[in-house]
C-alpha cells in the first residue's frame, strides 16, 4: 500500500466514509493498522481539528446586517416588479411616497441586473434566451434538478422516446467521438412550446441543447448571461439553443457537429 | 381590481415563505460564499445574486409549497450559492484571461489575526478551486462523498482523493503559518 493511498484512507476514515470507497480488505487492515500507530493516530487527529476549526472560523462570522438589508430590499423589490408595483398590501395606494421609493428600487435592481442580463427588450427572442437560461440552471440546480426523462448515451434509444411527444422529430445525435457524448434528453416548456432538449456532456460540463421548429436560417450567435454561454442559430427550420458552463468556443464547435451531423 | 389584489396576496405570500425558508441560512450561504471566493466583498456580491436567483427558481424547489425540511432548504439554497460562485469566478476569469492571473487577481486574503483559527481560513485560502470546493462541500455543508460526487459531477474515487489531497495540503500550510510565525 503506498503513503498517498494510506492518507486516502485515513481521510476517508476521519470523515467516516471509508466503507464507501474502500474495500473490507483496507478497511479491516486500517482499523487494525490505527491502534498501533502513534503517527497515524495523530494524523488522524489532525484531520479532524481542521475540520473543527474551518466550521468553528466559518460560524464565528455571520453575515454582515447590511447585506441582510440588501437582500431584503432586493426580495421586495423583486416581488414588486413580479406583482403591480402600486398595490402594496397595507399600505396607502397611490401614495406617492410609496410609489416613488418603489420606482427607486426598482430601478436600482434593474441596473444591477439588468447589465448583467443584456438587458429585458421584451422581444420574443429575448423571452426565448432567458427561458431557455432559466431552464438551464433549474435542470441542474439543487435536489429538485430534473435533467432527463430519458437517460441514455444511445441515440436510438433517445430519437424514438420523443415520437409522439412532439410535433417534430429532433437532432439527436452522438457526438461521444467529438467530444460531446450524448447524456439523455427531456421535453421542457420555452416561450409557451413544448421543444426537445437534449443533453450533452462535454468534459465534467452539461451542455442543454434546446430544438423547436421555426424560423429562417441564422448563423450561430453567442453571448454570455449571468456566466453562462449561449449560443443560438436557426438551421433547416428549425430552432437551436445551446446554453451551458462551458467555454463559447465548445458551444460553436457542438453547433457545427449538430448541423453537418444531423442532417 | 380583485385580481390585482389577489395576485399581490400570491406574491406576497409566496415572497413571505421564502424568506422564512430561506433567510435562516444566509449565514452559512455567506460563509459557504467567502471560503469559496477567498474575500468578503465578492461574497457579499455572490450571495445577494444567490438570493435572488433562488427567488426565481422558487416555484421548482420541492419544498416551496411548505413541507421542506431545514435541512432539504439549507441545501437547495447552497447549491444555488455554490453556482452563482462558479459563474461569478468564470466571468472574472473571462475578463483577467488565465486562472493564475485571476488568482492573483482575487487574492486578497482574509485578514491576518492573532487567532490560530484564521489560519485554516488562510490555508484553504491558497488551494486551488477545486480543492477548496471539496473541502466547503465535506466540511460547512456536512454533505455525504455521494452527495459531493453528484455536487461536483465526478467519480466517488475522485472525491475521496481530492479530499485527502486537499487536507494534506492544509496540514503543511498550517505548518508553515506556524513557524514563520515563531
Amino acid at each position: 500500500m503506498t503513503h498517498e493511498h494510506f492518507e486516502e484512507l485515513l481521510s476517508a476514515y476521519s470523515d467516516g466514509e471509508l466503507g464507501e470507497v474502500a474495500s473490507p480488505s483496507d478497511v479491516a487492515s486500517l482499523e487494525a493498522h490505527l491502534p498501533t500507530c502513534a503517527p497515524c493516530t495523530a494524523r488522524l487527529a489532525e484531520y479532524r481539528g481542521m475540520g473543527d476549526a474551518l466550521r468553528r472560523r466559518a460560524h464565528a462570522e455571520t453575515a454582515p446586517a447590511a447585506l441582510r438589508q440588501r437582500i431584503a430590499a432586493t426580495l421586495e423589490a423583486a416581488e414588486a416588479t413580479a406583482a403591480s408595483p402600486w398595490a402594496r398590501r397595507r399600505r396607502p395606494m397611490w401614495s406617492p411616497g410609496v410609489l416613488a421609493a418603489a420606482a427607486a428600487v426598482v430601478l436600482a435592481v434593474g441596473l444591477a441586473v439588468g447589465g448583467r442580463r443584456g438587458g429585458d427588450s421584451g422581444t420574443a427572442g429575448e423571452t426565448a434566451a432567458q427561458e431557455v437560461l432559466d431552464s438551464h440552471v433549474r435542470s441542474l440546480a439543487g435536489d429538485q434538478a430534473h435533467l432527463f426523462d430519458v437517460a441514455s448515451t444511445d441515440q436510438h434509444t433517445v430519437k424514438p422516446w420523443f415520437s409522439g411527444k412532439l410535433d417534430f422529430a429532433p437532432s439527436v445525435v452522438d457526438l461521444a467521438p467529438q467530444g460531446f457524448p450524448l447524456l439523455g434528453g427531456r421535453v421542457d416548456f420555452i416561450d409557451g412550446k413544448r421543444v426537445a432538449a437534449l443533453v450533452y456532456g462535454r468534459r465534467q460540463h452539461k451542455i442543454n441543447v434546446y430544438e423547436w421548429p421555426g424560423g429562417s436560417e441564422s448563423n450561430p450567435a453567442g453571448e454570455l448571461r449571468l456566466g453562462y454561454s449561449m449560443l443560438h442559430w436557426t438551421h433547416a427550420g428549425m430552432v437551436y439553443w445551446a446554453v451551458s458552463d462551458v467555454n463559447p468556443t465548445d458551444l460553436q464547435e457542438l453547433a457545427r457537429n449538430i448541423d453537418t451531423i444531423s442532417r | 381590481m380583485r385580481y390585482t389584489q389577489r395576485v399581490n396576496e400570491d406574491a406576497d405570500e409566496r415572497s413571505g415563505r421564502f424568506a422564512k425558508l430561506m433567510m435562516p441560512h444566509l449565514d452559512a450561504a455567506y460563509a459557504v460564499a467567502r471560503q469559496l471566493t477567498r474575500n468578503r466583498h465578492d461574497a457579499e456580491d455572490v450571495v445577494q445574486e444567490a438570493y435572488l436567483r433562488a427567488l426565481r427558481y422558487f416555484d421548482g424547489f420541492r419544498g416551496a409549497g411548505g413541507g421542506a425540511s431545514d435541512m432539504e432548504s439549507r441545501a437547495w439554497l447552497l447549491t444555488i450559492v455554490r453556482h452563482t460562485c462558479y459563474s461569478s469566478r468564470r466571468r472574472s476569469m473571462d475578463r483577467a484571461e488565465t486562472i493564475e492571473f485571476d488568482d492573483r487577481l482575487h487574492s486578497n486574503p482574509l485578514s491576518v489575526d492573532e487567532d490560530q483559527r484564521l489560519t485554516i481560513e488562510q490555508a484553504l485560502a491558497q488551494l486551488p478551486y477545486e480543492a477548496r470546493e471539496v473541502v466547503v462541500l465535506r466540511e460547512l455543508e456536512g454533505l455525504s462523498y455521494k452527495e459531493i460526487a453528484q455536487a461536483i459531477n465526478a467519480p466517488i474515487g475522485t472525491v475521496m482523493s481530492r479530499l485527502a489531497r486537499a487536507r494534506e495540503r492544509l496540514r503543511k500550510l498550517i505548518g508553515d503559518v506556524a513557524e514563520s510565525s515563531t
